[in-house]
């Protein structure tokens, strides 16, 4: 991928039509080049040399999400087996880390009850920025089974912003492994230094 | 001065109080240690301390119950259930004076338990006397409040 | 009923050749009726004769060693013995089971082995119930263990939701966080609690949510609020009422035999009244 980003940074224009005709290779899936970026019409020389930029921060940032455990009730469990060697979280850079500090992800994996929304509105605020949340199983996407209880929040977005919303009850480690891949797929198009530029 | 003040404070705060320490629980503060010669170190049971010394705690706790028992009317049924089976024990514990034999013949257990368990008897004595417990029922449940389904 | 058996068999001996009458058959469907009093059917549970028959016996005990407190003895579900007892009394009786010596086999003293005490050590739980319309609506309920002799007994007493109860922690230092979740639950205040406050509801919580009267959605939502840049708690607005539908319980599905399973309702073993003259005015 950088050697393609030297070759593209050099030219300019020419190279815009030929990112298209790659972006039209049958390989390649809709709306990627092969090159792995999604960033395909850029309006100019400074906003494509950002997008390259933005691809490499992508990358990073998606080859290593480091989620913080937030275990509350059976969900826990599924998400212990995400991490065991079966469905083997690590193989694609996800590390549980157990302070809110060092991570990048939190899965909000189970009830969350009305005592424990400011904790984990607190949990959330002390992240570093560039965070994402994966609401894992129905308790915590909408309330769930505990919609109309007295002490249930109704889905934990009512308390933090939600990236990907995991269905089940609890969902399987396949599901949430699923959910972590489209999280990627999600930070792939991330266009930060893009928007800055525009800005 | 306030060297001193600081210092106590320190102890104070770094002094962990280990749960044989508890001061609510009276019969889990530290022995001290097990002789030599005594024929077991230990239990095997968390808080229960090894008593080198059986016959004596026991004949003491049963004198008390003996004693706290005696305050309770002739007639009442707990009085007479408890004070046989305590003069008996009291009597194996007088005429047996080896330990393991004294724990076989009882069939309770170690020792120790035995103790255990009859200080928690005499808890239980002085509960029953202070309520009075073999006075006639003192009041019926309302009409209804056992019947299920209602 | 066992000699009749043997009568029988003797006097089928007797008559060697002679086919078994009608009436011999009908005798002894008779004697075998005679053995099972009980109308009720067996299910998949198993019932233990020889526990059950100890742990009724250790019900009398319990209720002639203490008739101050002892409303009722009964089964529950079969063979689980039940003490009903009055308010006043949760201290004693509780104690008087934690250890007393009494003999757990009254029947039958094995040369005075392992049948000294119930030891009721470990309080298993402690729990509450509402039922409104009685007159103490609320009733607590605690159930013990037995290690030494795998034998489990419930004490179940009542109060209303002023009255209070007198705090077992003295006796059972693991009732402190029990009767502080009955406490949060329904609202049962316990006397002499070390530390009594509310345990698993939310800080400021009002009301008590076991209750009957409390509405399954609560009163109050949180939700976080970016200007003020803290979690909020609102009034709750539901978009859909909670719907309750009015159908028959799908619990039962055969109602009919409720009541045939040897599991079912209560049997009751003993129960006093108080005397219509009692001495006790004297005592106060």
């Amino acid at each position: 991928m950088l050697s393609a980003l030297r070759t593209a940074g050099a030219f300019g224009t020419r190279r815009l039509a030929s990112t298209q005709a790659i972006a039209s290779n049958s390989e390649a899936p809709k709306g990627i080049a092969t090159t792995g970026t999604p960033f395909l019409n850029p309006s100019s020389k400074a906003e494509y040399a950002l997008a390259r930029l933005d691809d490499v921060m992508n990358l990073a940032q998606r080859g290593s999400i480091w989620p913080l455990t937030f275990g509350l009730a059976c969900c826990a469990v599924e998400m212990m087996h995400f991490a065991a060697p079966r469905y083997d979280m690590d193989r694609y850079g996800v590390v549980f880390r157990a302070s809110p500090r060092q991570a990048d992800l939190i899965f909000v994996a189970g009830t969350v009850t009305n005592k424990m929304a400011p904790a984990l509105r607190r949990i959330y605020d002390q992240m570093p920025e560039a965070k994402w949340v994966i609401s894992m199983g129905s308790c915590a996407n909408g309330g769930g089974y505990y919609h109309y209880a007295y002490s249930v929040l109704r889905g934990c977005d009512r308390v933090i912003p939600v990236d990907i919303y995991v269905p089940g009850c609890p969902p399987t480690a396949e599901a949430l492994l699923y959910g972590v891949l489209q999280l990627q797929k999600k930070i792939k198009r991330k266009r930060e230094a893009q928007l800055w530029y525009r800005r | 001065m306030s060297s001193r003040l600081l210092r106590s404070a320190v102890v104070r705060a770094t002094q962990q109080r280990t749960m044989y320490e508890n001061p609510y629980i009276n019969r889990f503060k530290a022995r001290s240690k097990v002789s030599e010669d005594f024929h077991k170190k230990t239990t095997g049971i968390t808080g229960l301390f090894v008593n080198e010394h059986p016959h004596r705690a026991l004949t003491v706790v049963y004198g008390r119950i003996l004693r706290a028992i005696e305050q309770m009317p002739r007639d009442s049924a707990y009085r007479k259930y408890t004070e046989a089976v305590v003069k008996q024990r009291l009597a194996l514990v007088q005429a047996e004076n080896d330990i393991k034999k004294l724990e076989e013949k009882i069939g309770m257990g170690q020792i120790e338990e035995v103790i255990e368990q009859a200080e928690y008897e005499l808890e239980t004595t002085r509960a029953i006397l202070d309520s009075k417990a073999w006075e006639p029922l003192v009041e019926s449940a309302p009409k209804g409040q056992w019947s299920w389904p209602v | 009923m066992l000699g009749s058996v043997i009568r029988q068999a003797v006097s089928r001996q007797i008559v060697r050749n002679a086919p078994i009458s009608t009436t011999a058959v009908a005798a002894q469907t008779q004697a075998t009726g005679e053995k099972k009093e009980s109308p009720k059917k067996p299910t998949i549970w198993k019932i233990d004769e020889h526990k059950r028959e100890r742990l009724a016996n250790f019900g009398k005990y319990a209720a002639e060693c203490l008739p101050k407190f002892v409303q009722k003895v009964q089964f529950a579900a079969g063979d689980e013995l039940e003490l009903l007892i009055h308010p006043s009394g949760v201290v004693p009786v509780l104690s008087f089971l934690k250890v007393s010596f009494i003999d757990i086999i009254l029947t039958e003293p094995i040369n005075f082995q392992g049948n000294h005490s119930a030891q009721f050590t470990n309080l298993t739980f402690i729990t509450g119930m509402d039922v409104p319309t009685r007159k103490n609506r609320l009733e607590v309920i605690y159930a013990l263990y037995s290690v030494r002799f795998n034998a489990r007994v419930r004490v179940r007493t009542y109060t209303d939701e002023i009255a209070p109860i007198d705090s077992v922690t003295p006796v059972f230092k693991g009732a402190d966080w029990y009767e502080r979740e009955v406490y949060d639950m329904y609202g049962v205040w316990f006397n002499n609690h070390p530390d009594l406050r509310r345990i698993l509801t939310d800080y400021g919580f009002e009301g008590h949510p076991f209750r009957k009267d409390y509405p399954l959605s609560g009163y109050n939502e949180v939700r976080y609020d970016p200007e003020l840049k803290r979690v909020v708690y609102e009034p709750s607005e539901l978009a859909q009422e909670f719907r309750k539908f009015d159908l028959n319980t799908p619990w039962e599905q055969f109602p009919a035999f409720r009541n045939q399973s040897i599991t079912s309702g209560y049997e009751t073993i003993l129960e006093t009244a108080a005397e219509p003259a009692p001495a006790a005015p004297q005592n106060k």
